[in-house]
């Protein structure tokens, strides 16, 4: 397995509820060539989970491995096996895209014999020729994710946490990022996706995890899900797995 | 093999935050915002503020001084009218009493004279009759009234055409009595002023500028570097880039240094800069005659300047961290502007506290980063800096700045700050994470002391000595204790302790004594100090007409419970959480070296310190050390009050003593402890 997450919890304080676990003993693994779904709510844990597996949040307990590196005791390794994109994330607006895949390349420890090659490839690859020596305060939001995904990718990671990559995207430049998605899937990239957008986790997803209040409810795929659940659509899917859960 | 591994992994280190470094550098250079404030600023504006205010008073003086006043004079004293009126400047009016007043109020005239009859009688004498003569010698020229509104500025500046020519005109009067008394020409005046500057003492010199220098340097490199700080911390977390290095295989230390450098290299060349240019417009600039030509007992040549440039080198790296300390606890630019006040009001207060004569004179301030380097500053630029006085500055703030950085660098570490992760108190006490409550409570707690303590020591010795145990030492330490929600008798260690750590506590309190004073011994070779030092120590440990046991009960065991509750209780307990063992007792012990505010006290009071939370941390308990500091302290006062020889051998010998049983009581381990 290129992903193996077992038994993560993340506790978090609020001065009104206290000490609550974000994340609550959350398990699952994804295989190379394989898109594996997060869907659940804001405020599910996805977001905290994909956190701590990009090594950004440390886990209370449990554990994680990316490509047989562990997320505690080896979080430089993890990194350089993981590319993470949120739509969180922004961009050095006073760089150029080409000075950031650089940058980025240069700290990733990407060969530097290669990373010119490499950062030449991405642009051609993500038709970025116009405007990579434009800087990004200057470039449209489509053109900025073109950029966010191929800073994610700049040194090649066999694994790809994504976290709600097209939340605020409109439609085309959500494309986009789908046909990343899609090509890395065939070039045998592990991926990890979260997303509170059902359509999306259907289209995408080899297998899809429920999350509701820090838990794993169900993972399977959409198939699986429908025998469990016996509803066809996965929001009927959704809904009868966290009300069962949560009525119990 | 594994130190080449460590020595490549520092290498690799090295070289991403050189990467880190170069582009943030970029990306600064590439902000009109950090240039405006880097380049243009240091440049243009600094100079100004030195060159408008001393031009605008000079020309405003200088015209002031050309206006023409309106007098008028009111009486019949044609001589009087006739010098008045060939004086320059002066446009001279003979008016009637009964209106002076009014055209006063209308500005008709500026000053009214009013000239009494006795005066014109007196003044158109001839000192010919015998008479007169006998006038002469028995009555003084009657007094003449000026009237003038003093409130206006242009009077005031004019009035010296006023003066200067009624002066003349009783010169003239002079003149005519001598010669009257045959005395003839050989006059002159009876009291002649001459004006020798010797250098006056730093402290009585009121010129604005060596006081305003040091202000303005330090206010500039605040300015400076807080505008990168904040927009190459916070504004990466705003901007949501932050993750992306969060995931990038760099040590979170790496990318806090390469940013730290930048904000020091902005700051640096902030500093060089304004210092040329200061420089230069002092040198070459239009105020050169009214500032440096008119002020000779200030240095403002070219090895002053560099030397004010050695000196703000390591406060420049103090400032950068302490700005890039700042601005990685905000989450927003605008939560970062609301703390560059605080931090500004801060920094400024510490820099006046050089300006006040009473605490310029404290060695303490000498190792306070920024108050320091303003005295410094001050001090270079009045001729008064010492060698000694330069590199204590230079080092106390490069340790200060290294110290800062260093824990700076530390903060990307902490997930409350980077994703506003928030911890629950009880964790926070578990994991000790009470870092940034802890500085700003120190913070407080030493500004009352450095303050409040000095002020209080003014009023009455003995009773500040228990008002700051109690109310500046004590009480915070509780209230500490309580707003982290701390349990009590577990972090201030009230727990019996085993008898052989008593035992020491009581055998080592006279040999602390001795070996503080062998200390300081050694120490006063290289670091003397002075005789109004010595006395206010010695008032301070011995108020004259007290008796002893008074003394002891103020002087030894208020501070062992207060002092150790707060050191080895509050602050030991919630460290002991976060750092190894070896590093807190340090810790603790420089932090209670630091707290005595001498800089003299530091390294007796500094190694007590390490003993005494050795102690606490040894047996688990907080009374050996307050046995301890009991005992030394009383030992001392004793031996201060009956003046006792400390260096003489039998002292040595009881110390000795008392060190072998210490060493056999805490050497010595029971069956049931050797597995601790």
């Amino acid at each position: 397995m290129t992903v193996e997450v077992k038994d993560l919890r993340k506790m978090f304080f609020d001065p009104k509820r206290g000490e609550f676990l974000a994340v609550d003993g959350i398990t699952f693994n994804c295989s190379q060539g394989e898109i594996v779904g997060l869907l659940g709510p804001n405020g599910a844990g996805k977001t905290t989970t994909l956190r701590m597996i990009a090594t950004i949040l440390r886990p209370d307990s449990g554990t994680a491995r990316i490509n047989g590196f562990e997320i505690t005791s080896d979080p430089q390794s993890v990194r350089k096996n993981l590319g993470f994109l949120s739509s969180e994330t922004g961009l050095y607006e006073r760089l150029t895209p080409r000075e950031i895949l650089n940058y980025f390349g240069q700290l990733s420890d990407y060969p530097q014999e290669k990373l010119g090659q490499r950062i030449e490839d991405l642009i051609a690859l993500f038709e970025m020729k116009e405007f990579a020596d434009t800087r990004c305060e200057r470039l449209s939001t489509g053109m900025k994710q073109k950029v966010s995904i191929a800073r994610a990718i700049v040194h090649d990671p066999p694994v790809m946490a994504l976290d709600e990559p097209t939340s605020g995207l409109d439609i085309i430049t959500s494309q986009n990022t789908y046909q990343f998605i899609r090509d890395s899937k065939a070039q045998g990239k592990c991926i990890i996706f979260s997303t509170h957008i059902m359509s999306e986790a259907e289209k995408l997803c080899d297998r899809i995890g429920i999350i509701h209040r820090g838990k794993l409810f169900a993972m399977g795929t959409l198939e699986e899900l429908r025998k469990l659940t016996g509803a066809h659509y996965l929001e009927d899917i959704f809904l009868a797995i966290v009300k069962e859960q949560v009525d119990v | 093999m594994s130190s080449s591994t460590t020595a490549m992994s520092n290498g690799k280190a090295m070289s991403k935050t050189s990467i880190v470094f170069l582009k943030e550098l970029k990306e600064v250079l590439r902000d009109y915002r950090t240039l405006i404030m880097m380049i243009i600023i240091p440049t243009l504006f600094y100079p100004a503020m030195l060159v408008f205010p001393a031009t605008f008073a000079k020309q405003s003086i200088a015209r002031l001084g050309q206006t023409t006043v309106s007098v008028g004079v009111i009486g019949d004293c044609e001589l009087l009218l006739k010098r008045l009126q060939s004086a320059e400047h002066l446009k001279v009016a003979k008016i009637d009493e009964s209106d002076y007043a009014a055209k006063l109020k209308s500005d008709e005239i500026d000053v009214a004279i009013l000239v009494p009859p006795e005066f014109t009688a007196a003044v158109s004498k001839d000192f010919t009759t015998e008479s007169e003569l006998a006038y002469l010698k028995n009555a003084p020229l009657p007094a003449l009234k000026l009237v003038l509104d003093t409130n206006r500025e242009k009077v005031l500046f004019s009035m010296a055409s006023v003066y200067s020519a009624i002066g003349e005109f009783q010169e003239d009067c002079i003149r005519k009595r001598l010669r009257a008394l045959h005395v003839g020409d050989v006059w002159e005046r009876e009291t002649k002023v001459t004006f020798n500057d010797v250098s006056p003492k730093q402290s009585d010199t009121d010129d604005m500028l060596p006081q305003f220098a040091p202000y303005l340097m330090i206010l500039m490199v605040l300015l400076a570097t807080s505008y990168p700080a904040i927009d190459l911390i916070t504004g990466e977390r705003q901007r949501g880039t932050l993750a992306l290095l969060l995931v990038a295989p760099v040590e979170r230390r790496s990318i806090m240094y390469g940013k730290i450098m930048v904000v020091v290299v902005v700051g640096a060349l902030t500093t060089i800069l304004g210092v040329i240019s200061i420089a230069a417009t002092l040198q070459f600039g239009p105020v050169k005659s009214s500032v440096v030509d008119a002020h000779p007992q200030f240095d403002f040549g070219v090895t002053a300047w560099l030397l004010i440039l050695l000196v703000m080198s390591p406060l420049v790296v103090f400032i950068s961290s302490l700005s890039v300390y700042v601005a990685a606890l905000t989450r927003t630019f605008q939560q970062a502007q609301g703390y560059l006040f605080p931090l500004l009001l801060v920094t400024l207060f510490l820099a006046s506290a050089a300006q006040i004569p009473e605490l310029a004179d404290n060695t303490f301030l000498k190792i306070v980063p920024i108050a320091n380097t303003t005295l410094c500053v001050k001090q270079i630029i009045t001729r008064h800096q010492s060698w000694s006085g330069i590199a204590i500055t230079f080092f106390s703030s490069a340790i200060a700045a290294a110290l800062l950085a260093k824990s700076a660098a530390g903060l990307l570490q902490r997930e409350d700050l980077l994703m506003g992760v928030q911890l629950s108190p009880k964790k926070k006490m578990e994991t000790g994470s009470y870092g940034r409550e802890l500085v700003v409570f120190g913070g407080i707690v030493f500004f009352m002391l450095f303050y409040f303590g000095q002020l209080l020591s003014l009023w009455n010795i003995m009773a500040s000595l228990v008002i700051t145990q109690i109310f500046l030492i004590l009480c915070p330490a509780l209230a500490f204790l309580r707003y982290t929600k701390s349990p009590v008798r577990e972090t201030l260690s009230f727990k019996r302790p085993p008898a052989r750590f008593v035992i020491a506590a009581l055998c080592l309190g006279f040999a602390t004594v001795v070996l503080s004073m062998l200390i300081l011994t050694v120490q006063t070779k290289f670091l003397p100090y002075s005789e109004e030092y010595a006395k206010q120590m010695q008032l301070m440990v011995m108020p004259p007409g007290r008796p002893l046991w008074q003394i002891i009960l103020v002087a030894a065991l208020i501070p062992a419970l207060c002092e150790e509750i707060f050191f080895r209780g509050v602050l030991q307990g919630i460290l002991r959480k976060n750092l190894p063992k070896q590093k807190l007792i340090i810790v603790i012990g420089i932090l209670f070296g630091i707290f005595h505010l001498s800089m003299f006290r530091i390294l007796p009071t500094g190694i007590l310190g390490i003993l005494l939370a050795y102690l606490t941390l040894a047996s688990g308990s907080i009374f050996p050390s307050m046995c301890l500091h009991f005992m030394h302290n009383g030992y001392y006062l004793w031996a201060s009050y009956y003046k006792v020889e400390l260096d003489s051998t039998l002292c040595f010998s009881l110390a000795f003593v008392g060190l072998v049983i210490a060493a056999l009581a805490l050497g010595w381990k029971p069956s049931k402890e050797e597995g601790k």
